[in-house]
């Protein structure tokens, strides 16, 4: 009897399929991630939920095919000017897609060819680079003398990717009033071309963070960071936070002399040959209350209920400062402060989650929208708190009907319906994780396929209750090891919230 | 994406996918075009987000399978020793195959086919291996009901 086994590709499927991929990697619509990270940033710092729902994405410019940017090349060359200046225009007009083409060019059919190829490159790059570079800076609103506070920073570059551009990039915080008082250098981190830049995660006055290590790489860097540092204000009083980005290729020049191995003047490619030069600013003013913090935690074992009251009232709204706080006590005064503080930590902690609903594409009927569900713990960090999690998607004039589920997915715990492949209703408690650890990285993506047009309600619950686990569970499975304190389901936030409730609305 | 790493992840990855949707889809064509959208959204979506790009790949394979559909049959099965196979008798194990449900299908792929353990299977189809061994089954007896 013949055995049979499926084909490998053949070789030409590489070419074909890497071509179509590198060119939908030109055309790729831009990402509106800029101000939302900072809006959850923000919002997770004062201890807020954050629930941010991205719309779908725009059509992008549509990307220059490679025969119509070979044409605009060839038309620069041409023997009537004005068509020159056209082909001129409309390659800066493609701008990046036509760069690669452009900056492949060896030979040229004229002197003016060349001048125009290297013309609009220059204009092309420099468009690029200036383009979306973006500061967003965003502070915690509570802060307390001799306390640690968050600050965020985001810097967002022209493909909307987060990037850190540190080696330039100060940060100062001060005193208003006397804000060109010189930095106070809380700890050192010397780099090969700025030996005045220094790293400071915990400061008293001041910080100048130039930070880690990098430069704006390249036109197609997407290095991602959004990054922040901690600050501990010294006294009550109003502070002014600023982001300066501050380069001048000829400073570094002088800086870094030719020498150095590190900066090679002469290699255009290099960052600092890349680097967008000028200088922008952006300030925020902070205030740091006169209450004492600790003293608020004292207040919690007060004799006066309406004083206990009142007390863990404030701590709820100091966020994660009072989290930071609260979760680095170890011996309590009485059970009493102890059951208030375990209280505040707990709801702190489930407000501290931000939710993300990302949609790739429009929903249309008979489309298969990529949903990003992108779940970021009270440290920004990403994850997935999945078994605890919901997601229904039901269309609004069917509100009451039950889930229809088409796709089921049994595990040891739950009835988890995986919504892939699925139809009008979606129910995805996702794949299998709790909030494995405080700093676990989970991220999940679903698909749905809507079935008909129409508004279309979108729920995202959490919902953990260790005694209802305990009960679906019954220690039958061997998965569940109820005395075992570091499985994440005896370590996960017990709570109830609907994170999301939206509505899309999905077209033929 | 820059063509390079795109490149490097399907010198690493397409030719299982492609077997699977070839297996899957009932065609080669089907399989190439189904091939092509995964690696066109990954590269408009980019690796960044992506734990592990194994799982995220045939995760999108399957959708992409499950999307097209199957919408026309040729030939797609080879025999595994080069030799010159009957046509009927590759027809009948082709039309076999594309008989069976896609979730019991998937499983046969991958475990018969692709000789990969219950464990495997159900780790590249995030299922259970115990519900891909069930699947199994199911096929095995759906298969025996047409006489293959």
């Amino acid at each position: 009897m013949t055995r049979y086994c499926l084909p490998d590709p053949p070789p030409e499927l590489r070419e074909r399929i890497l071509d179509a991929a590198c060119a939908a990697a030109e055309a790729r619509p831009r990402r509106t991630w800029g101000m939302l990270s900072v809006a959850a940033a923000l919002l997770v710092c004062c201890g807020v939920v954050a629930v941010v729902v991205v719309g779908p994405r725009q059509a992008s410019t549509p990307a220059g095919p490679q025969d119509r940017v070979a044409k605009l090349i060839e038309q620069l060359d041409s023997e009537d000017p004005g068509e020159r200046d056209r082909a001129s225009a409309d390659l800066i007009k493609i701008g990046k897609p036509a760069l690669e083409q452009l900056q492949a060019m060896k030979e040229f059919g004229s002197a003016e060819q060349k001048e125009r190829v290297e013309g609009v490159i220059r204009t092309i790059a420099a468009a690029v680079r200036l383009d979306n570079i973006e500061f967003q800076l965003a502070g915690s609103d509570r802060w307390f003398a001799g306390g640690r506070s968050f600050i965020n920073f985001t810097v967002v570059n022209r493909n909307d990717a987060q990037v850190i551009i540190s080696r330039e990039l100060s940060i100062v915080i001060a005193p208003v009033g006397e804000p060109d008082r010189p930095c106070a250098i809380g700890g050192e981190f010397s780099d090969s071309f700025r030996p005045d830049c220094i790293l400071v995660r915990q400061t008293q006055a001041f910080v100048a963070l130039p930070a880690n290590s990098r430069t704006e790489v390249s036109p197609s860097d997407e290095r991602e960071g959004m990054d922040y540092f901690f600050w501990t204000p010294p006294k009550a009083g109003k502070y002014a936070v600023s982001v300066k980005y501050r380069y001048s290729r000829r400073e570094f020049a002088s800086r870094c002399p030719g020498t150095d191995k590190n900066c090679r003047h002469d290699d255009p490619a290099q960052p600092w040959n890349l680097a967008l030069e000028g200088e922008r600013t952006l300030q925020i003013e902070v205030v740091v209350p006169a209450d004492s913090f600790p003293a608020l935690i004292e207040r919690l074992d007060s004799d006066s209920p309406d004083e206990r009251d009142r007390a863990s009232a404030e701590l709820m709204k100091w966020g994660q400062v009072a989290l930071d706080r609260l979760e680095a006590i170890k011996d309590f005064k009485s059970p009493e402060q102890k059951a208030r503080a375990q209280s505040i930590i707990r709801t702190l902690r489930l407000n501290g989650m931000s939710f993300q609903l990302v949609w790739k594409e429009a929903p249309r009927v008979g489309g298969n929208p990529e949903i990003f569900i992108v779940i970021s713990n009270r440290f920004g960090e990403e994850m997935v708190l999945s078994r605890a999690m919901t997601v229904t998607i039901v269309p609004v004039d069917e509100l009451e009907k039950p889930c229809d589920i088409k796709y089921e997915h049994l595990d040891g715990f739950r009835c988890c319906v995986l919504g892939f492949d699925a139809g009008r209703f979606v129910a995805v408690p996702a794949n299998s994780r709790m909030e494995a650890a405080i700093t676990g990285l989970r991220k999940g993506d679903y698909w749905w396929e809507p079935q008909k047009a129409g508004k279309y309600k979108i729920s995202i619950g959490y919902a953990f209750s260790r005694k209802d686990f305990v009960g679906r569970c019954r220690g039958g499975f061997k998965d569940c090891r109820h005395d075992d304190p570091a499985q994440p389901w005896n370590r996960a936030i017990e709570g109830k919230r609907t994170v999301i409730e939206t509505e899309v609305e999905v077209k033929e | 994406m820059n063509r390079e790493a795109l490149a490097q992840v399907y010198d690493g990855h397409a030719a299982p996918l492609y077997r699977f949707l070839c297996g899957y889809l009932g065609n080669r064509d089907d399989a190439a075009d189904a091939l092509q959208n995964v690696f066109v959204n990954l590269a408009r979506r980019g690796l960044q987000g992506i734990a592990d790009i194994d799982d995220y790949l045939w995760t999108a394979a399957r959708h992409e399978a499950h999307k097209q559909g199957r919408r026309r049959q040729a030939p797609f099965l080879v025999p595994s020793d080069g030799q010159a196979a009957d046509p009927a008798d590759r027809q009948a194990v082709e039309s076999a195959l594309l008989c069976l449900p896609g979730e019991q299908r998937e499983v046969v792929i991958l475990h018969v086919l692709e000789d990969l353990t219950f464990n495997e299977v159900g780790k590249r189809l995030g299922i259970p291996a115990n519900t891909a061994a069930s699947r199994f089954r199911y096929a095995k007896e759906k298969l025996k009901e047409v006489e293959v």
